[in-house]
């Protein structure tokens, strides 16, 4: 015989409740008084997101079945005061008054305060006018539970709410819910880490759930809701789009900020300093969780009379080879909210059977071991990714792979040296450290001080990069001769200044729109898509801007700052002509001299651009020197730059040099991601899942990728040319095949031979024709964050002729390695994810070296037909 | 003491043969030259002219002269020459490639007074310097008194200032502010060395120089002279010049 759960006692009561509802309520009446709403809360949710901000639903409960009284007196238009001024987006309040405590006049009451959020009615909606009332009392969102709904009634509920002007989050908790919702149109599901059942809550319930939610091909917003306590919990719940908070901010002072309570503003690694068995570093103080060892097989066992004088909120009972009746009657004893655990010491039962926070911990040798932790996902709160020998130092997680799906702590053999490490996986929030805090044995304040500044210090890609001085990593830099500094310095205090100047950012701005011509289109790709087979493809047409590509939009702000530092000479760069080009033209437009420096033999065969530069009134002075390419310009730009460093700035091309060019081009192209982000939300509802760029020095690649940086959930692609081989000299592709080095200016990935020299370097593109790339990518290669891939010279011509008769689009050489790359990738990919390629020029100042491939008959007839007239 | 003429040469290792410029720079010992300047070559020498950078891309990538091949050359020298002034230039990519530890203590081993690689800014964080091998500032007229400041506090005591806003090897003038560079850092420093380079050829030029540095330094001339099949006759022009008195620092 099945007992019934509290689940099935809520709802028979509500089933009582409802034929009441009928008996005081005229339901065709209701329908024809009640007022439609205007809450727009599924709008309002996706601004959140591309503002990147959390979304805060706060609750208001006056009790609950498994906490009792919570606030029974609270007044609720004081409490939705309080929570707006917190920066809740949205009250929830519930209405249930046998087993919450709620009522419809809370409702009402909540809906009169000034200023008031977005409402949320919750409750056990079972009936139509259960919905109504909840308008008619001023909701503008509601709940439905899937557990206590059939897909029918779902249905109709939804769309009955959704008429009345309503958003409707439906409430998930199991696959068994999701079985059932999966063929509804859901912009918004709520993922209830509660065991309906049990009422126990496990955090990666989420997870587990989204993991499901994703492999369905679904994309919704997901609220993540219950059993959020604190800044850490909400870092297990990195990948939710909203949290339903209540209990927790019930209990809080009114008016605390949610965004400092839960530390959104600054998303930082976590720290868990673990073997921790002295009463000066049991605090809140020492690190985000402590762990104290009650392993029998560790040196680090705690004596347990430190725990008398009490237990810290961040304590973790960690546990190792002890068996379960060791495990409880420990925790009888010592009350920790939270603890660690070895998947293999421990059945998913056990999990279940424990009241507190569980992070399950796993000894990774091969990436199989993660395939155990399966049966554990639903029902813990955190994993913890450990070395093989817990405890002995050793690291060995190279089996962990970057994409593991669930948040996690990185264990074994981290220190201040290696705490990079956390960054190359994509859920990883945090570092667990023993032996790294240790000192002959013994923890060392110190050490956990220092890591405690280390977790805290790394910020978030954009705003380490944002704040950089020039270093990334090991990588940037400013390696120049003395004579530069002045200049450099000077361009980087400028730099500086115009970040935040309204009237430069208005200019540039003004000049973006009115001159180049942005926003430049976002164009699907169905087409192609379709012809691939797999994910669905977009491109960003940056070959739409003036002058064909992407170059002119750094052009654009490093001539605003010339023009601010007073300087009239402008020097340059160019491979291909297009940064020369973009420059002459933004040069004559703004009247500022203009010299651009090119290679002979670029002189020589990109011939249209040098006509182009010199009929916008530039000086093009072609290079002997070298290889008279790409290289031997930049060189010669910065001799000339040596002799006249008073009136003249050099206007660099990519996002690559000494500092402050790389951080600047990469500021003055990242509104090309900014636009992707605003684009892809409006036309798909979400987020990219792959952005693919070419790299050259990667200005068009770090303008795609800045803004998704810090989305774990985007992956970035950059495309190197791999020219016509892997010998040197044959391709291009630094970031795949060379090393690291010191050259113009700053410290990166180069092409080079054994001895240091700079290698010869080839591409079918100009543009990627380069021994360089930007440091700020060598050090996202580095760390994990970006991936690279490689296409070849035959694989770019193939994808221009594929996408021109596909799509009607004609991409550059450059772009299309990015093209080439992305077929690849589309195919590997399920049907619903979506990649963005970013286009960054247009193929039209290609036509002699295209026209050459698929019509060298043409060609050569067009040229002696120009020949003899 | 030898008597020598103040005058800093430069020579490119491996231009046009290790073995050739291995003589070459005895001959400039022979003739007198205070300090030697080796560099070794690099593909890309981003602040020299034309001479010098067709003269390391001959050594670096036609000879194919290695790191080992210019440190046995050094030692060579400093073996047969134990009292003469060294000073290694090269560019910062070579060192790099080369492991900036293990060149710090060849320079140590081979006893270089002095580093210039104009690519690292004397302070920069992969500068292989060290108390025994200092690195050389090259610095222009633009330097800031901040920055001046900074390196004579860092304990920089051999400063190489350029004669003007131009790389090596171009037509010579000197910029009307380089007296007063030079004259507040010998106030600063009343013992630090100061050479002046870029573009010097002939000995108006170098006594020109003379008045407000201690060396002339040439570099992209005694190539010139060298291909020339002249650069005995330029030397013998050189050894004319007023001699002084120095010693090794």
């Amino acid at each position: 015989m099945k007992t019934a759960t509290i689940l099935d006692k809520i709802v028979a009561h509500k089933q009582q409740e409802i034929a009441l509802l009928y008996r005081n309520y005229d339901l065709a009446k209701l329908h024809q008084s009640v007022q439609t709403g205007q809450g727009n809360f599924y709008k309002k949710l996706a601004d959140a997101g591309m503002r990147r901000e959390s979304f805060f639903i706060a609750e208001f409960k006056r009790k609950s079945p498994s906490e009792g009284w919570i606030a029974r007196d609270a007044d609720a238009a004081e409490q939705v005061r309080a929570y707006a001024r917190a920066g809740a987006c949205a009250v929830s309040v519930l209405t249930d008054a046998h087993f919450f405590g709620g009522s419809y006049d809370d409702l009402r009451t909540a809906a009169s305060a000034e200023g008031r959020p977005l409402l949320l009615q919750k409750d056990f909606v079972l009936d139509p006018i259960q919905v109504h009332l909840a308008r008619q009392s001023g909701a503008d969102i509601i709940l439905l539970i899937a557990a206590i709904l059939d897909a029918e009634q779902l249905k109709n509920l939804k769309n009955l709410a959704e008429s009345l002007g309503m958003g409707v989050i439906v409430e998930i908790h199991d696959l068994a819910d999701f079985e059932k919702i999966k063929h509804l149109d859901c912009p918004v599901l709520g993922i209830n880490n509660r065991d309906l059942k049990t009422f126990r809550t496990a955090l990666n319930r989420f997870n587990f759930l989204k993991q499901h939610i994703r492999a369905a091909g679904k994309s919704p917003f997901l609220i993540a809701e219950s059993g959020i306590r604190d800044y850490r919990d909400l870092q297990a719940l990195k990948n939710a789009d909203g949290f339903l908070i209540g209990t927790t901010l019930m209990r809080q002072a009114p008016g605390a900020s949610l965004h400092d309570l839960f530390q959104t503003r600054d998303p930082r690694m976590l720290l868990k300093a673990c073997g921790i068995r002295t009463p000066e570093l049991l605090r809140e103080e020492t690190a985000d969780y402590t762990g104290i060892n009650f392993s029998p097989a560790s040196r680090r066992r705690v004596d347990p009379s430190l725990l008398d004088q009490g237990i810290p909120a961040n304590a973790v009972a960690v546990f190792y080879r002890n068996t379960e009746k060791e495990i409880s009657a420990i925790l009888e004893k010592y009350p920790f909210r939270r603890v660690q655990l070895y998947a293999g010491d421990v059945s998913p039962e056990f999990v279940r059977s424990l009241r507190c926070k569980v992070l399950l911990a796993c000894r990774v040798r091969e990436t199989a071991d993660l395939e155990a932790l399966e049966a554990y996902a639903p029902d813990v709160d955190l994993f913890i990714l450990d070395g093989a020998e817990p405890g002995s130092g050793r690291r060995i997680v190279t089996a962990i792979p970057a994409d593991f799906p669930y948040p996690f702590l990185l264990a074994g053999g981290i220190h201040i040296g290696n705490l990079d490490l956390v960054k190359k996986y994509r859920n990883c929030i945090g570092a667990d450290v023993a032996s790294g805090i240790e000192t002959d044995g013994m923890v060392d304040p110190e050490k956990v001080a220092a890591l405690l500044t280390g977790v805290q210090r790394p910020m978030p890609y954009r705003t380490a990069i944002q704040a950089s001085t020039g270093y990334y990593g090991a990588y940037g830099g400013c390696f120049v001769p003395e004579v530069l500094l002045p200049g450099l310095e000077e361009i980087a205090a400028a730099f500086e200044a115009i970040k935040t100047d309204e009237v430069f950012q208005r200019d540039f701005q003004e000049m973006l729109q009115q001159f180049s011509g942005r926003p430049t289109a976002f164009t699907p790709l169905p087409r192609l898509s379709e012809q691939i087979g797999g994910a669905r493809l977009y491109l960003k047409n940056e070959g739409l801007n003036h002058t064909g590509a992407h170059k002119i939009n750094h052009c654009i702000g490093q001539a605003l700052l010339a023009r601010r530092l007073g300087k009239k000479r402008i020097i340059a760069e160019t491979g291909a002509g297009q940064h020369g080009y973009a420059t002459a033209a933004v040069c004559a437009r703004l009247g500022l001299d203009c010299t651009v420096y090119m290679g002979r033999k670029d002189y020589e065969r990109q011939r249209p651009n040098v006509y182009w530069m010199e009929l916008l009134g530039a000086r093009v002075v072609p290079v002997e020197d070298g290889s008279q390419t790409l290289n031997d310009a930049v060189i010669a730009a910065f001799k000339d730059w040596v002799a006249h460093p008073d009136e003249t700035y050099y206007l660099l091309g990519s996002a690559v040099g000494p500092h402050p060019y790389p951080a600047m081009n990469t500021f003055f192209q990242k509104m090309v991601g900014e636009e992707i982000r605003r684009q892809c939300l409006e036309l798909t509802g979400r987020l990219p899942d792959a952005c693919v760029a070419c790299v050259g020095g990667g200005s068009n690649a770090l303008g795609m990728f800045f803004d998704f940086l810090d989305e774990a959930g985007v992956r970035l692609i950059g495309v190197e040319a791999g020219g016509h081989g892997t010998y040197p000299g044959e391709h291009a592709a630094k970031l795949s095949r060379g090393r690291p080095g010191v050259f113009e200016g700053y410290h990166s990935y180069f092409l080079q031979d054994g001895d240091g020299n700079i290698a010869a370097t080839h591409s079918v593109s100009a543009g990627l024709d380069y021994c360089g790339v930007s440091p700020i990518l060598a050090w996202l290669a580095d760390v994990g964050r970006v991936d690279f891939a490689v296409a070849s010279d035959a694989e770019a011509l193939e994808a221009v002729q594929t996408l021109a008769r596909t799509e009607g689009i004609i991409p550059a050489l450059e772009s299309a390695h990015a093209f080439a790359h992305a077929f690849r990738l589309a195919s590997e990919m399920p049907p619903e994810s979506i990649i963005v390629v970013n286009a960054s020029g247009r193929g039209e100042k290609d036509l002699f070296i295209t026209m050459r491939h698929f019509q060298e008959e043409s060609l050569t007839r067009y040229a002696r037909h120009l020949l003899n007239t | 003491m030898p008597t020598q003429i103040p005058v800093m040469a430069h020579l490119v290792l491996g231009y046009p043969t290790l073995q050739t410029s291995i003589r070459t720079a005895e001959q400039y010992i022979a003739a007198g030259c205070a300090i030697l300047e080796l560099q070794v070559p690099f593909s890309h020498p981003t602040a020299d002219g034309a001479v010098i950078t067709e003269a390391c891309r001959v050594a670096a990538l036609d000879q194919g002269v290695s790191m080992s091949d210019c440190l046995q050359a050094i030692e060579f020298l400093r073996k047969k020459y134990p009292s003469q002034e060294i000073m290694v230039m090269s560019y910062a990519n070579r060192l790099y490639n080369f492991g900036l530890e293990r060149f710090r203590s060849e320079m140590e081993r081979l006893e270089v007074s002095r580093l210039i690689i104009p690519d690292l800014p004397v302070d920069s964080v992969l500068m292989p310097a060290s108390r025994r091998v200092k690195p050389v500032p090259v610095l222009a007229a633009n330097v800031t008194d901040a920055r001046l400041e900074c390196l004579l506090g860092l304990g920089c005591d051999f400063f190489y200032l350029m004669s003007d806003f131009k790389i090596t090897g171009g037509t010579f003038s000197l910029h009307p502010r380089l007296a007063e560079l030079a004259t507040r850092i010998r106030l600063a420093n009343p013992v630090a060395r100061i050479g002046v380079g870029f573009g010097i050829e002939t000995p108006e030029q170098v006594k020109a120089v003379l008045e407000v540095a201690d060396y002339a330094i040439i570099g992209s001339a005694l190539i010139r002279a060298q291909k020339e099949g002249r650069l005995d006759q330029y030397l013998a022009v050189l050894k004319n010049m007023p001699r002084f008195t120095t010693q090794r620092v």
